[in-house]
């Protein structure tokens, strides 16, 4: 070993007290004789000092790293034990779901009609639309006159004509006004109430003298006889009602 | 604090005292956080991970079967945890410290009493490059360094931590040395 080096494993071994002790003391008499190896030697052992030097490297705040290991720690210990208790909330939750809609289909079996009442409209706010019934009177009068009439009853009028108004205005309000033109048939003939569109036809003019006086004082009657009825189912009549008029008036 | 100080603090953290834990992190941040640095070069990083590592030792702490020393055992968590860490991460770069952003500096705490006068005195510029060609070795090797030039662990308990036989050890430390030496020498520190 005198002639040769050391090789390096051995003097590297040699600082971790690794060699055998035969070894070490061979390798110890040719380190005095050997100043390449020796140096090497020596070499080896201040890198393994300044390496070891490194140990004091540390972090700059070791509380402040054990406090954040630690809550970290903590943290995760929490979460594991919320973990645990995960499918067991599940579950709870699931189940608490399942009666909870459970219990609202009995409760809309049980009150049907109630549900029922609540997703219809109330009465109040439906909307109806007016039923209309058809009329044509004929009788002799003022046309301005019966204008004033129909118009201080709410009437809508349509069209006015030499003989003819047209209109349509409550029922309610339409058989006085319908007497009242009635009423001046003593100058022309009698009148009968219809459905549009059939034309009443016109009086018959051919009546003359006593004889037909009294014959329309008789119809008259029969007719006055004939609307109290038809006044009271006027009456009677719901107030949506309305009428459609025509009134044909003959010159006074 | 020997070993014995160890399994005390974890039969007293088994039986359900979590914050005697915090014994071990104080015992051990300093190893753990070294051997992160060296790997990540990034002292804000280092830091976050060593305390990765004490949350998974703690959350394997039942597992620990006592047939090797706790810091072994501890060691070889440390050691999986960053070899899973940079394949993960796939960001680790082999930065130079003279590049670095000068945080190194300041997690270096050289104590004064090291430098007696029968030591060559160890500057902190020389001790920097050491730092830097330690770091920049193979990994092989400079982990292999670390544990045993940096922390003092014997041999065997490498062997166990590393899961490599005791020859590759050896051959493993010396190379490494080898490789270092020469390295330092290019550098004037040797």
């Amino acid at each position: 070993m005198s002639h040769e080096h050391i090789p390096f494993d051995m003097l590297s071994e040699m600082h971790d007290h690794l060699l055998a002790p035969g070894e070490e003391e061979r390798v110890r008499a040719h380190l005095k004789s050997c100043a390449q190896c020796r140096r090497e030697f020596e070499d080896t052992g201040r890198m393994i000092s300044m390496v070891a030097a490194l140990h004091r490297s540390r972090p700059r705040d070791e509380h402040a790293l054990v406090h954040a290991a630690m809550t970290r720690i903590r943290r995760k210990q929490r979460l594991q034990g919320l973990r645990r208790y995960v499918p067991t909330a599940a579950a709870a939750a699931v189940i608490i779901l399942a009666l909870s809609v459970d219990h609202i289909s009995m409760k809309q079996e049980k009150a049907p009609q109630e549900m029922l009442a609540l997703r219809q409209p109330r009465e109040s706010a439906r909307f109806e639309f007016p039923r209309f019934e058809v009329r044509e009177i004929s009788g002799r009068g003022d046309s301005r006159r019966t204008l004033t009439m129909l118009k201080r009853n709410n009437a809508r009028i349509i069209t006015v004509t030499d003989s003819t108004i047209e209109g349509e205005m409550p029922a309610h309000g339409f058989e006085e006004i319908a007497r009242e033109i009635r009423s001046q048939k003593a100058y022309g003939p009698p009148v009968a109430s219809r459905e549009m569109p059939a034309q009443k036809p016109a009086a018959s003019k051919s009546m003359a003298g006593d004889k037909a006086e009294e014959k329309k004082k008789d119809a008259l009657a029969d007719e006055s006889r004939a609307e109290a009825p038809a006044a009271e189912a006027e009456e009677s009549k719901p107030r949506g009602t309305m009428v459609r008029f025509r009134i044909n008036l003959q010159s006074q | 604090m020997s070993d014995t100080y160890d399994l005390q603090v974890l039969d007293r953290v088994l039986a359900g005292d979590t914050e005697a834990f915090a014994g071990i992190v104080e015992k051990y941040q300093s190893m753990v956080y070294r051997y992160a640095y060296s790997r990540v070069h990034n002292y804000d990083e280092a830091c976050d991970i060593s305390q990765e590592i004490f949350v998974m030792i703690m959350e394997s702490l039942a597992g620990f079967r006592r047939e090797s020393k706790f810091s072994t055992w501890l060691y070889s968590i440390m050691v999986n945890y960053l070899r899973n860490y940079r394949k993960k991460a796939a960001r680790f770069t082999s930065l130079s410290l003279a590049r670095g952003d000068g945080d190194e500096e300041y997690e270096i705490q050289i104590a004064d009493e090291r430098q007696n006068p029968e030591e060559e005195v160890i500057t902190g510029d020389s001790l920097r490059i050491v730092k830097e060609e330690l770091y920049n070795l193979p990994e092989d090797y400079r982990d292999i360094l670390i544990l045993r030039d940096i922390e003092g662990m014997a041999y065997n308990e490498i062997e166990s931590v590393l899961g490599i036989n005791l020859s590759n050890v050896k051959v493993r430390i010396h190379r490494g040395r080898e490789l270092l030496k020469k390295r330092l020498g290019a550098r004037g520190v040797l």
